[in-house]
């Protein structure tokens, strides 16, 4: 959040130091900003070029369900992948994610012969840190979230029929949606399975 | 010669002074009755459409979109409306879903697709009814059936569509095979937080009749609607959206009054004006926010610039004539 407030400054400041063409009063706040976030941001956090999610993850499907067509790949605009960029996905929601350093995105889809459906998507960030920011930002995750059973610091909503949650598994945002919510048991069992094989990506 | 230019430049200059006098007169005469038309839009409510699981009930959203219709227009029968609404028999209707089922589903109800159609089938064939938006495969996770050129109602993305107009940038379904659209929007709205000072202010940032239009675009301009807000209203003052649109038709029988938070409003807000209707699903949108101690939306930058700029309809109160029903 630090970054995204700093970078909004910047531009603000920016733009109102060429038009008055004097020092503004946010420059000073500026600078020590920037000062504060040189400091504190470990070296750990600093962006580096994610790889794609694991092969694994394109051969998983859910209990009862198959994978519905072929998973999808988005990237940003400066870097989109198969299937475009992500505003060809969520359009201006993306927004939301860029400000959390998005990378890629792989989504699939499952159906059963209920034909319900349940939806992956595994959001890569540039740090794990972004991911984390990504999760606790309640423009992605509304406040009124319950715990997860498997990962204490996941984000779960029921609004029937739709069931959905969120986790982070290193600088992956995770999401996954059934869209009856009966079925929040086998959609949770299915989280638990994706988080395995993140984790197994992680040095 | 200076002089000569200075003088004749003088004498042009209170010409054009007169000009612009007696036309702000004449203005100032015609104002009264341009301000006394006032725009309908109708708010029509029926919570027998929809149930608590997002299960529409056919008949009862069919009877919620006819007595809407009429509402609208006064006429008593669909085709008496649809006419009125300036449909005729060899037009070519085009209707710009919102297929969305990222977070919570907020794609259009089939059953007030149907609706529309049936209604529209009065006047024109079901073949001559296209259902598009950007991308077909989002309209096939929406549960719709995906028909190029088959019999009975079309439904395709604007990635079958045969292309993008050059000089519009738009699908070539509504510049060349459409003569008519429908601007069929959802209930929904998008926050953000916006950099106001040094306060971060949670703003709402998309619309709802403009920014479905973003799927009309060519792909490589969806982006500059995110965060431009002159380039959202712009889109739809060109030619074939701003002459072409014959109704602006909101589905708010799910809906989300902030983002990734859904609720059963069990309505549908119609008119023909983008910008009025737009104010309408915001003050419904509000009027749920209110009741969840959740500041108002604003309208959006890009409604005002419509608005203002680009003249494509009315957003002020004492310019809309709202009638609510509960068929």
């Amino acid at each position: 959040m630090g970054t995204i407030l700093l970078n909004r400054l910047l531009k603000k400041g920016a733009v109102s130091f060429r038009r008055q063409g004097k020092m503004h009063g946010y420059f000073p706040v500026l600078v020590v900003l920037l000062f504060i976030l040189c400091c504190s941001t470990p070296s750990s956090q600093l962006a580096h070029a994610p790889g794609p999610p694991p092969r694994a993850l394109a051969a998983l499907a859910p209990e009862g369900s198959t994978l519905s067509g072929q998973p999808r790949y988005f990237g940003t605009e400066a870097h989109p992948l198969k299937d475009g960029n992500i505003f060809n996905y969520i359009d201006g929601g993306g927004m939301v994610y860029m400000d959390h350093g998005f990378i890629d995105l792989f989504h699939a889809e499952y159906g059963d012969d209920q034909r319900n459906t349940i939806t992956l998507d595994v959001y890569s960030m540039s740090t794990a840190g972004q991911a984390r920011q990504a999760l606790a930002d309640e423009r992605i995750c509304p406040a009124g979230a319950s715990p997860l059973d498997f990962d204490t610091s996941g984000k779960s909503y029921r609004f029937p029929p739709d069931y959905f949650f969120y986790f982070v598994q290193g600088r992956r945002l995770v999401y996954l949606h059934v869209s009856d919510d009966r079925f929040s048991a086998r959609l949770t069992r299915f989280g638990a399975m994706v988080k395995s094989i993140l984790e197994k990506e992680e040095p | 010669m200076n002089q000569h230019r200075t003088a004749s430049g003088r004498c042009s200059v209170r010409v054009l002074t007169r000009i612009a006098l007696c036309l702000v007169a004449v203005g100032i005469a015609a104002v009264p009755a341009v301000a006394a038309e006032k725009v309908r839009v109708v708010v029509a409510r029926n919570p027998r459409a929809v149930n608590d699981r997002n299960v529409c009930d056919a008949a009862e959203t069919t009877r919620l979109f006819d007595q809407a219709l009429q509402a609208l227009t006064g006429a008593k029968t669909p085709a008496e409306s649809w006419k009125l609404l300036g449909l005729a028999p060899a037009d070519v209707v085009a209707v710009k879903m919102n297929c969305n089922n990222w977070t919570i589903t907020l794609s259009p109800h089939r059953e007030l697709v149907e609706a529309v159609s049936r209604s529209l089938e009065t006047v024109i064939p079901a073949n001559q009814i296209i259902l598009y938006d950007n991308d077909t495969e989002a309209l096939k996770e929406s549960g719709f059936a995906i028909n190029r050129a088959g019999p009975g109602v079309r439904c395709f993305g604007t990635d079958q569509g045969g292309g993008f107009d050059p000089k519009e940038r738009l699908t070539r379904i509504i510049t060349q095979t459409a003569t008519k659209i429908i601007n069929l929007a959802s209930l929904k709205c998008i926050e953000n937080n916006v950099l106001t000072g040094l306060f971060i202010k949670n703003e709402m940032v998309a619309s709802l009749f403009f920014k479905n239009h973003i799927g009309s675009l060519i792909p490589q301009d969806m982006s500059k609607c995110h965060d431009d807000p002159d380039f959202l209203a712009e889109v739809s003052s060109r030619p074939s959206i701003r002459k072409k649109t014959i109704l602006n038709l909101c589905d708010g029988l799910r809906g989300a009054y902030r983002r990734g938070v859904p609720w059963y409003w069990a309505g549908i807000i119609l008119s023909r004006d983008p910008v009025a209707a737009e104010a309408a699903a915001i003050s419904a949108m509000n009027e749920k926010r209110a009741a969840e101690k959740i500041d108002p939306l604003p309208l959006p930058q890009s409604l005002k610039i419509a608005e203002s700029k680009y003249h494509l309809g009315k957003s002020k109160q004492e310019n809309i004539e709202l009638v609510r029903i509960n068929p």
